[in-house]
């Protein structure tokens, strides 16, 4: 029943409000990246760095990682090295 | 399958098999060899499909099943169930997929005569009416958390009128995907080189390329979602019986992921 427990405090509604939150923020980033003077540079990490963070949220509290054995949170977690290989690899390209 | 079954034994050879090596081989040889124009590897790619889907299919009707037999996983993943790690392994699978795509889109941009700067009046996509379109789908990630919770503490009226809202948003952010193509088409950003357009080829490939795949993902995922629908309908699912609604749910969360990436990627990152 302890699955049960841990059910009933998942913070769905506060997970969905943070990335509408993220997501208003990053919307606003081409218009406001040019009208502040924000390098390409800064905005891409930013807009990078901010969908990372949506996707762990998602990962965590929605695909339930956050509440599943150590051995299934890290299973994912692996082949992200070879994805920022690819991406490394192309961009270096 | 049951008399096959008990004769091999409860844990044994469930899932050995040599005939799914033989089909990811055929996959490697038929699109190494469609990549590198290399006709003969093209053909032996066909041929070990058909072998490999052959064997397999001949290994079931023989009476070894390949359907999951036990609850749970052993060493290393004692304890977890063998549906569950089956999911996630094909969404790994996914994720390489969908990178492979994104890593050719970035290809694409960066060999470009051209690439449409985002915020910019010649922009071609719609950024507004796609950030609604991602609310959409994060809440339809939000409505299936939501489903998933309510099948696992048996409240089945709460379970189908979020398998339900699901379903709609889903259903929702695909119209709107086929109704932004539709006018994108009618404004010339097109898959492939057009004479209106030329230098949107590139953007137009990657484009439609990226958001395409993802489109038809989304539509596979409302498939698996009518389904749970229908089938909560019929009562199928309880608060001991909920794992078949958290399966779905975490493909519906993939395909939420994925946009996670492809909006920015697309629609607010330029050149």
């Amino acid at each position: 029943m302890e699955t049960v427990a841990h059910e009933l405090k998942r913070p769905y509604v506060a997970v969905l409000a943070f990335l509408a939150i993220v997501t208003i923020i990053e919307v606003q980033i081409p218009t406001l990246g040019s009208a502040w003077g924000i390098s390409h540079a800064l905005q891409i990490v930013f807009l990078i760095g901010t969908a990372i963070i949506k996707a762990i949220m998602v990962a965590l509290y929605y695909m339930h990682l956050r509440y599943e054995p150590r051995v299934l949170r890290l299973l994912p977690a692996g082949p992200l090295v070879f994805v920022a290989l690819l991406i490394l690899v192309v961009v270096l390209d | 399958m049951a008399e096959a079954h008990a004769a091999h034994g409860d844990s044994e050879g469930h899932h050995t098999s040599i005939w799914p090596f033989v089909i990811a081989l055929a996959g490697g040889f038929g699109f190494g060899g469609l990549a590198t124009q290399f006709w003969p590897s093209v053909f032996a790619g066909i041929v070990l499909l058909i072998v490999g889907v052959g064997g397999w299919v001949r290994q079931d009707l023989y009476g070894v099943s390949f359907a999951v037999k036990q609850e749970a996983e052993d060493w290393p993943f004692t304890g977890i169930s063998s549906r569950k790690l089956g999911m996630w392994l094909f969404i790994i699978s996914e994720v390489f997929f969908f990178t492979g795509l994104i890593a050719a889109g970035l290809a694409l941009r960066v060999r470009a005569d051209f690439w449409p700067t985002p915020g910019t009046s010649d922009f071609p996509l719609n950024i507004p009416l796609t950030a609604v379109n991602t609310f959409v789908l994060l809440a339809s990630s939000f409505t299936m958390a939501e489903a998933v919770h309510s099948a696992q503490l048996g409240k089945q009226g709460h379970l189908k009128a979020f398998l339900v809202a699901t379903l709609a948003l889903g259903a929702f952010f695909v119209l709107i995907q086929i109704y932004e193509y539709g006018k994108l088409f009618g404004e010339n950003l097109t898959p492939w080189p057009n004479t209106i357009r030329p230098d949107l080829g590139s953007f137009g490939t990657a484009f439609y390329a990226q958001t395409g795949f993802h489109g038809a993902h989304v539509t596979g995922g409302l498939l698996g979602l009518a389904y749970l629908t229908v089938m909560a309908w019929k009562g199928r699912y309880g608060k001991d019986k909920s794992e078949g609604v958290e399966i779905v749910g975490l493909y519906w969360h993939l395909v939420d992921v994925v946009w996670i990436f492809l909006f920015p990627i697309m629609y607010l990152i330029g050149r």
